[in-house]
């Protein structure tokens, strides 16, 4: 049962929006990616890890924290 | 001095490295190679160095290998120190990575390992994903999860050694809702088993005659961590967009948080983009923290990360694409404001950042 929920919810979630491969010019555009410098990214992450009591939600992760 | 000069040194030769490289012929779109260094300072007597060197090649026609370099360098003589009784102390940290990615354009899995170490603290890290796309790639779905070792250690004392192991897993799903708009949602939990505390820090505890006395922390040996996660890029104008996202997060210590951010991206031309970014944390204390303990209890902890706080962080960057060649520099301002920390009320900091990129 929660399988076919899935599946009804992300048919009508796509069935009723998305893009067509000659409508993603803008999605393709670098300022439309959610993580185009995975680098840039990671420092930053890294920085609210150590810094705040929260963690995940955002990628990255691991590799100790140097904050012992 | 001489560390500092060193590394000085090591990051110019580097950079100088790799802008020569830019310089020379193209060999075709085969790899990239990227150099990033941070440099963070805030008021609370505390900076640090990071630079980071990642080699991205392509291996076969659907598969790339990964490999990055980070090295932190920390230098600090914040309030927990002083409370430790220590002076200033400084530490280097290297973190090394190496990591496989295959994708056939609709089914796609990496692999990486992470080993990190630094004077007292040891960890290795292994992360494996999976994603696929559906709905004539309107829909991905993606599937990650890993595991952390960490064997964690106390400056001058070999015989202090304690293990903290962790693992996690993070369920995605990225959809495109509109020409104009992209999503993504995702749920992760994780789970840390082991020592949690630090070795330096010491809790207060209310003494007679308005006195305190240090108590070595202790914290609970489980702790398990959920996070939902909701990103949304939106294109506006002709060439923008504004990307915002927003997280809820609790955990079995009694700590709740509220982030939620957004910026804006403007490319001005065909080579620039510059962007500005603000983001915004709300976080509950942990059930067991208190400044000031009225009596020893089983927890004790004086980590102002399991405080009630808030912080600010507002940011530029701009960012100059080449053919071969991405530069960009960025700035970051921020604040931290501790409503249950009487030590540190308040702090303030900045962050500047350059990167470089080039595909050989």
């Amino acid at each position: 049962m929660p399988r076919v929920i899935v599946v009804v919810a992300a048919i009508a979630l796509v069935g009723c929006a998305g893009a067509r491969p000659h409508e993603r010019e803008r999605l393709a555009q670098p300022q439309m990616q959610f993580d185009a410098d995975a680098e840039a990214a990671a420092h930053e992450q890294h920085v609210f890890e150590y810094r705040e009591g929260s963690a995940g939600g955002y990628g990255g992760g691991g590799g100790g924290c140097g904050c012992n | 001095m001489r560390l500092q000069l060193s590394a000085a040194a090591a990051l110019a030769s580097l950079w100088m490295t790799v802008w020569a490289t830019a310089a020379a012929e193209p060999t075709g779109d085969h790899a990239d190679v990227a150099v990033r260094t941070s440099l963070y300072a805030d008021d609370d007597a505390t900076v640090i160095s990071t630079t980071s060197v990642a080699v991205e090649g392509r291996a076969t026609e659907r598969a790339t290998l990964r490999a990055h370099y980070v090295a932190d360098a920390v230098s600090s003589a914040s309030v927990d120190v002083v409370t430790a009784a220590t002076g200033r102390w400084t530490e280097l940290r290297s973190e090394v990575q190496g990591g496989a990615a295959w994708s056939d354009g609709t089914w796609a899995v990496t692999a990486d390992y992470v080993h990190s170490r630094e004077h007292d603290w040891a960890s290795h890290t292994v992360a494996l994903s999976g994603s696929r796309d559906l709905f004539q790639h309107n829909l991905t779905l993606a599937l990650g999860v890993s595991a952390v070792d960490n064997q964690v250690g106390r400056a001058g004392d070999v015989t202090f050694a304690r293990q903290q192991r962790s693992a996690g897993v993070d369920a995605r799903a990225v959809w495109v809702a509109s020409p104009r708009d992209l999503w993504s949602a995702s749920y992760t939990v994780g789970y840390v088993a082991g020592y949690q505390a630090s070795p330096y820090r010491y809790a207060l505890v209310a003494g007679p005659a308005a006195t305190a006395i240090g108590f070595p922390e202790t914290a609970p040996d489980r702790r398990l961590r959920h996070a939902v996660t909701a990103r949304w890029n939106h294109a506006v104008f002709t060439a923008a967009a504004v990307r915002s996202h927003a997280r809820v997060y609790l955990d079995d210590w009694g700590v709740a948080s509220m982030t939620a951010g957004t910026g804006l991206a403007v490319a001005l031309g065909e080579h620039l983009e510059v962007e500005a970014t603000l983001r915004g944390y709300l976080q509950r204390h942990a059930a067991f923290y208190q400044d000031v303990y009225d009596q020893p209890r089983r927890y004790l902890t004086a980590d102002r990360e399991l405080s009630t706080f808030r912080d600010v962080f507002a940011g530029a960057r701009a960012r100059w694409r080449g053919e071969r060649v991405v530069v960009d520099a960025g700035v970051t301002g921020f604040g931290f404001w501790f409503a249950e920390f009487e030590r540190l009320p308040r702090r303030l900091g900045v962050i500047g950042e350059l990167g470089l990129r080039v595909a050989l």
